[in-house]
């Protein structure tokens, strides 16, 4: 019996490791193809290759003249944190007061919000542009950072929205006995209460604000102010010679930060679920 | 209905405030980076088109590593020359880059000289692209611009465009492939019989590899050049389904004979230099545009060798004519058109500037330029040069440009291919059916354009 339940658990982690390797393979593969010289990268597409360079991340990193991938790795970070702290502190509060306060018409309001959601991306896109054109900002990060300081992205609101009507409301009525305001409520009782969903909207918006391409190659015009997804496609030219080994070693280095974010606050979520599981 | 309406009009509404309130936001966060405000200045010297003023002129172009490069040591030796002009290069790689374009020009911020590949027309039909007579003759020289050039930037008798580079098709050979084979090089003035002969000799004597990858609807073209036809021209098809039947049947023959690549290996080409089948090592001919040699033979450490098209046997004719790879041109709007028409005639007559930008963008336009270019050529660029060197010397066939509605004959191309590859309809079946399509898409087209 306890033979028998062993092979079973056996068997049973060989497979997932298998799974998992194949899960890995493209991530593995770019990894082996970042280390190899270009004419080898697809005459020969195997993982082992009878030759391994690190010029590529040389070349890569100099992209083109008097500019690094640094550059575009500081703007991306730049861009992502604005985004980041941004979104936690004005889509809570707009969740808060959804969720909380009392204020006319406020089912409309929140119905609006939703309905931005829905709207199509390509509807506001040219509108858009143009305002932030006659306001002269196109080719700075404002077109990309000043939206998240307004709680634009409905998405997260929602998310809290949802979240904060979880919290029980006896928790802000002991607070009003103890003489808190309204904002005090907000700081004090809510947000620390908070932390799972904010950890989520942090991560979400960092992972999708490092990846956005579209609206970072519309609004910046000029290569010092690229960012790490608009680097990577300078190497490459759908028509001409792109430089494949380049592109892979970059890409290699881009996924660090983002899997480093990940990992670190993707215990806080867990962590969060297990303790406001208790306290339900 | 009423509610509906209602919705509508409060996401409307939504919209508007989310615009305003974002803009009555901008002094208290414009202090973050206002010292990458660029706008401004250029706004304020709109009038200023003469010498000694100072002038910024914004330059657009996709392309890869290599063309960045390039293409920006030209710009500073330009703005050496010519200290009054700040250029402001906006360059990416080609995804988005005519989305973003698009949205520039609708919103009439579109940069002063922009990059067109074979889509230069459809924007000369929008009217946003600058009419560039007006400068021949004094900001921009085109004597020297082979006159087939011209005429394929030429709309209604008004030119729009300068030609970046000149190519032409031609068919590349892995010589590598050939010695390993232990069959010896074909003579370059090789025929149709000649490649049916040569090809299934590789498909047999090396494994996994099959002699050539179809030539497609590019080869076809040359096809029906070499039998003095054309695609479309001047608004009339050049050809009957008889050609298109013995196109098909060509290649249904060399799959037959082991000549051409299987269909399974066939529909798995990939468009992009590096994953094309030559560079995989599945086939060891495949019909390629001649400035891209130094991106296939970048990608393997095979050799390659470039071959015109094979003849036709009975007129003799080779059929490839030069065909223009990219155009400079002018946003309608640009408030600084001598400027962009005098940047545009440095850019491809200038010698020291087409030294650096080389065969890039393919062989330059202008034909001093090209013989001065030649000289101090990489081996890999000289094999090209003179390639289209003597393919402008011998071309016995004309520039035909796209087929109208191209997007969807090519798409058209390629379906009937896979009908036969699959044997879903027989080649001649196969082939009327397409000739019957491809009428009523240009028929649809006209229409569209006549409106």
């Amino acid at each position: 019996m306890d033979q028998s339940t062993k092979t079973s658990r056996l068997l049973t982690h060989i497979f997932i490791i298998i799974f998992g390797l194949f899960m890995l393979y493209p991530v593995i593969w770019m990894i082996s193809a970042s280390f190899k010289p270009e004419t080898l990268i697809f005459s020969s597409p195997g993982l082992f290759s009878k030759e391994w360079t690190i010029d590529n991340y040389f070349t890569g990193w100099n992209v083109v003249r008097n500019t690094t991938f640094g550059q575009f790795f500081q703007n991306s970070f730049l861009i992502s944190t604005i985004a980041v702290i941004a979104n936690i502190i004005t889509c809570s509060m707009a969740a808060y007061a959804f969720a909380r306060l009392k204020f006319p018409l406020k089912k409309l309001w929140f119905a609006c919000m939703l309905m931005t959601i829905m709207l199509p991306a390509h509807a506001t896109l040219i509108p858009q542009y143009t305002i932030f054109h006659n306001l002269g900002w196109v080719n700075t990060i404002l077109p990309l950072t000043v939206p998240k300081l307004l709680a634009t992205d409905a998405f997260f609101i929602f998310l809290m929205v949802q979240f904060f009507r979880g919290i029980p409301r006896e928790l802000d009525e002991s607070a009003i006995m103890d003489g808190c305001g309204i904002f005090q409520i907000y700081t004090r009782i809510i947000m620390p209460l908070a932390v799972p969903v904010l950890i989520t909207t942090a991560i979400f918006t960092f992972i999708w604000t490092w990846d956005d391409f579209f609206s970072q190659i519309l609004y910046l015009n000029t290569v010092e102010h690229f960012t790490v997804p608009l680097g990577l496609r300078l190497f490459l030219d759908s028509q001409g010679e792109s430089s494949w080994g380049s592109v892979f070693a970059m890409s290699v280095l881009s996924l660090i930060p983002i899997t480093t974010v990940f990992f670190i606050f993707q215990r806080y979520i867990v962590d969060g679920i297990a303790t406001t599981g208790i306290k339900g | 209905m009423k509610k509906l309406f209602l919705l509508f009009i409060l996401s409307l509404l939504t919209v508007v405030v989310v615009a305003c309130s974002s803009g009555s936001d901008e002094e208290e966060t414009s202090g973050e980076n206002n010292d990458t405000e660029t706008e401004g200045t250029e706004e304020t010297d709109e009038e200023a088109s003469g010498e000694g003023e100072d002038i910024t002129l914004r330059v657009a172009w996709w392309g890869g590593q290599e063309r960045h490069d390039r293409t920006l040591q030209v710009i500073e030796m330009y703005e050496e020359q010519n200290p009054n002009v700040t250029i402001e290069a906006e360059y990416s790689g080609f995804d988005g880059y005519f989305d973003k374009l698009n949205t520039q020009l609708a919103a009439g911020n579109a940069p002063d000289v922009i990059q067109f590949g074979g889509n230069l027309n459809d924007f000369v039909l929008r009217d946003v692209i600058l009419p560039l007579d007006d400068y021949v003759g004094n900001e921009l020289d085109t004597s020297l611009h082979s006159q087939s050039m011209l005429d394929s930037a030429t709309f209604d008798d008004q030119l729009f465009g300068v030609t970046l580079g000149t190519t032409a098709w031609g068919v590349l050979v892995n010589k590598t492939a050939f010695e390993e084979a232990g069959i010896s090089m074909p003579s370059k003035e090789w025929t149709w019989e000649d490649f049916q002969d040569i090809t299934p000799q590789i498909t047999e004597n090396i494994d996994g590899m099959y002699g050539a990858s179809d030539f497609s609807e590019d080869g076809f073209g040359v096809f029906l050049a070499q039998r003095d036809k054309y695609t479309y021209l001047d608004g009339e098809i050049g050809f009957g389904v008889e050609d298109v039947k013995d196109w098909f049947s060509l290649w249904q023959d060399l799959r037959e004979s082991g000549g051409a690549a299987m269909a399974e290996v066939q529909v798995s080409a990939s468009q992009t230099p590096e994953q094309s089948l030559i560079v995989q090592r599945d086939v060891a001919v495949e019909s390629i545009a001649s400035n891209q040699l130094g991106a296939y033979a970048g990608a393997t450490e095979d050799e390659f060798e470039l071959y015109p098209y094979p003849y036709n046997s009975e007129t003799g004719k080779n059929g490839v004519s030069l065909r223009p790879s990219q155009y400079f041109a002018a946003y309608k709007d640009t408030p600084h058109p001598e400027e962009a028409a005098k940047f545009m005639d440095f850019f491809v007559n200038n010698t020291e500037a087409t030294d650096v930008l080389g065969n890039d963008r393919g062989a330059p336009v202008n034909s001093e330029v090209r013989k001065s270019l030649i000289e101090s050529a990489s081996e890999l660029d000289e094999k090209v040069y003179a390639y289209i060197d003597l393919v402008s010397e011998t071309s016995d066939a004309p520039y035909i440009p796209n087929l109208p509605g191209y997007n969807e004959n090519t798409q058209l191309f390629t379906e009937t291919e896979q009908i036969i590859y699959y044997d879903q309809k027989s080649v001649d079946e196969a082939s009327e059916d397409y000739f019957e399509e491809l009428l009523s898409n240009i028929e649809k087209y006209e229409d569209e354009e006549a409106e």
